[in-house]
């Protein structure tokens, strides 16, 4: 069963997505804290990054993980802006990376999950 | 008798000498024509000899400075420095005039009342007849107002720059506040369509609680941008607010934010739990609650506690965490309508800056102790109801 990671700061959007998730047959581990999340990710196949968090945002995750050379496939769940903003901006220094608005958790969340790493 | 010889030689004579006199009174004219022009510029004509000694100053430059031309002449134009025009200007002056070359710019100067005045200036070398340097001739316009309306209309155009950029980044902040909890309902709303009510009451339940929690959540955000725009007008209404039971309200409020968290969040008030302050409920409860809600939002160990205290003819409540605190500089501009601490930080734009105005409105004071990594500790200091 592939193990997703969830980094976000609000329990409610983060237990929806779990919801979500372990209905379509995946395991998930919520982490609020991204430092504890960054070490944990090499036993998960997928993470589900937030944007806008107090502590560590979502950026600086991702430049942290560049750093320590951390691969993974993510894909950034964000409440701000249109996919088009924080999307074109981020993918432009990191290829690879997919964007989700949080509205739309429903009817693409886990169609995206399974296109990127299968069931 | 005078010959016809003589006669034209003095006819010529006495032509050579009228034209020679008319040729006089033409440059007499012409001088006194151009002394007129100089006398009655508009703009300010001082000539210096070389050593930048003024030997003239025209009517133009009393008018303008307050000095007259005997309190110009004898001195250097030094002593019309404001102290504010910086010394290189001086001396790439001073290099272009003796190079011989034509200097243009613009000075502040100090009138003789001490009023602060600019001038743009044109400085030209004036060369006698074998061409070396005699004088140095100056013209100066006056655009004081012009500069001061310039400066202004810079400052303005930052000014709005500014509240642009802020107002952008207060959107973004509103966004996410409405979205992330209208995210959750439309979430569930799903699942509860998808899942059959049979195949798990427990379930259920659960995301219908969330869509509850998060459906009020919304509620509350309208709320208070819907307050925060209309802070200006606010009537505050004056009642005797017992604190006991509205910070119990407020803690259970939060109370499952705090324990979704695994954090802890307490009330505490002193024996004697009847103390009250003077002020709108609504307006407190939705004050007090965003301090509380701040508190618990940046937290991630540890928990917000809450409590009371009488000052004299007030009363102190105190709302602290163990969360990531603030810096110096974020303490300062904490209560601005458009702050966060960083870009990407969840918003606490508007909560805060909502409760500040209220608390203000209600003639009371907030204080804030905090420090990066060791947590915040809020004091909120309101009047007493007897």
């Amino acid at each position: 069963m592939k193990k997703i990671m969830i980094i976000e700061d609000e329990p409610d959007v983060a237990e929806t997505m779990k919801m979500f998730l372990e209905k379509a047959g995946y395991r998930v581990a919520i982490f609020f804290d991204p430092r504890k999340g960054i070490s944990e990710m090499k036993n998960h196949d997928l993470l589900l990054l937030d944007i806008m968090m107090p502590k560590m945002s979502g950026r600086m995750v991702l430049a942290e993980m560049e750093k320590e050379k951390i691969k993974i496939p993510t894909i950034v769940v964000s409440a701000v802006g249109t996919p088009m903003e924080v999307g074109a901006q981020l993918s432009r220094e990191y290829p690879g990376l997919e964007f989700l608005p949080k509205t739309e958790i429903a009817h693409d969340l886990v169609n995206m999950i399974k296109q990127k790493i299968g069931r | 008798m005078v010959s016809k010889s003589h006669r034209l030689g003095m006819n010529q004579s006495i032509g050579t000498l009228r034209q020679i006199s008319l040729q006089r009174q033409r440059t007499q004219e012409a001088v006194e024509r151009l002394h007129l022009i100089v006398e009655q510029s508009p703009e300010i004509i001082m000539i210096t000899d070389v050593t930048g000694v003024i030997n003239y100053v025209n009517p133009q430059f009393t008018r303008i400075t307050g000095y007259s031309l005997p309190e110009a002449i004898g001195r250097k134009p030094s002593f019309l420095k404001s102290g504010h025009t910086p010394d290189y200007t001086y001396k790439s002056l001073w290099t272009t005039l003796l190079a011989g070359k034509t200097w243009r710019g613009e000075l502040q100067n100090k009138k003789k009342n001490g009023e602060l005045f600019w001038v743009r200036v044109a400085i030209s070398p004036l060369r006698g007849y074998s061409n070396e340097i005699t004088d140095f001739v100056a013209l100066e316009e006056d655009f004081t107002d012009s500069k001061r309306m310039q400066d202004a209309l810079l400052r303005e155009k930052e000014r709005v720059e500014s509240l642009s950029r802020a107002k952008d980044e207060f959107m973004r902040t509103i966004t996410h506040e409405l979205k992330t909890p209208l995210s959750v309902i439309l979430g569930n709303m799903s699942l509860l369509r998808s899942m059959p009510p049979k195949s798990g009451a427990q379930q259920w339940s659960r995301m219908l609680d969330l869509i509850d929690r998060n459906a009020l959540r919304l509620r509350r955000s309208i709320e208070q941008i819907l307050q925060l725009s209309r802070l200006d007008n606010l009537a505050v209404k004056k009642e005797c607010v017992k604190l006991a039971p509205l910070l119990r309200d407020i803690c259970e409020e939060y109370g499952e934010f705090a324990k979704g968290k695994g954090i802890k969040l307490a009330v505490s008030l002193p024996g004697r739990s009847s103390l009250s302050v003077s002020g709108d409920t609504e307006l407190l409860r939705l004050a007090l609650g965003n301090f509380v809600n701040n508190g618990v939002k940046f937290t991630e160990e540890g928990g917000v506690s809450i409590s009371a205290k009488e000052s004299k003819s007030a009363v102190v409540i105190t709302v602290s965490d163990t969360g990531i605190g603030l810096s110096e500089k974020d303490r300062g501009r904490l209560f601005q309508k458009f702050f966060k601490a960083n870009a990407d930080a969840p918003g606490s734009g508007v909560g805060l800056a909502l409760s500040a105005g209220i608390i203000e409105k209600h003639g009371g004071k907030i204080s804030v102790a905090s420090q990066p990594g060791k947590g915040s500790t809020f004091e909120i200091t309101l009047r007493r109801c007897a």
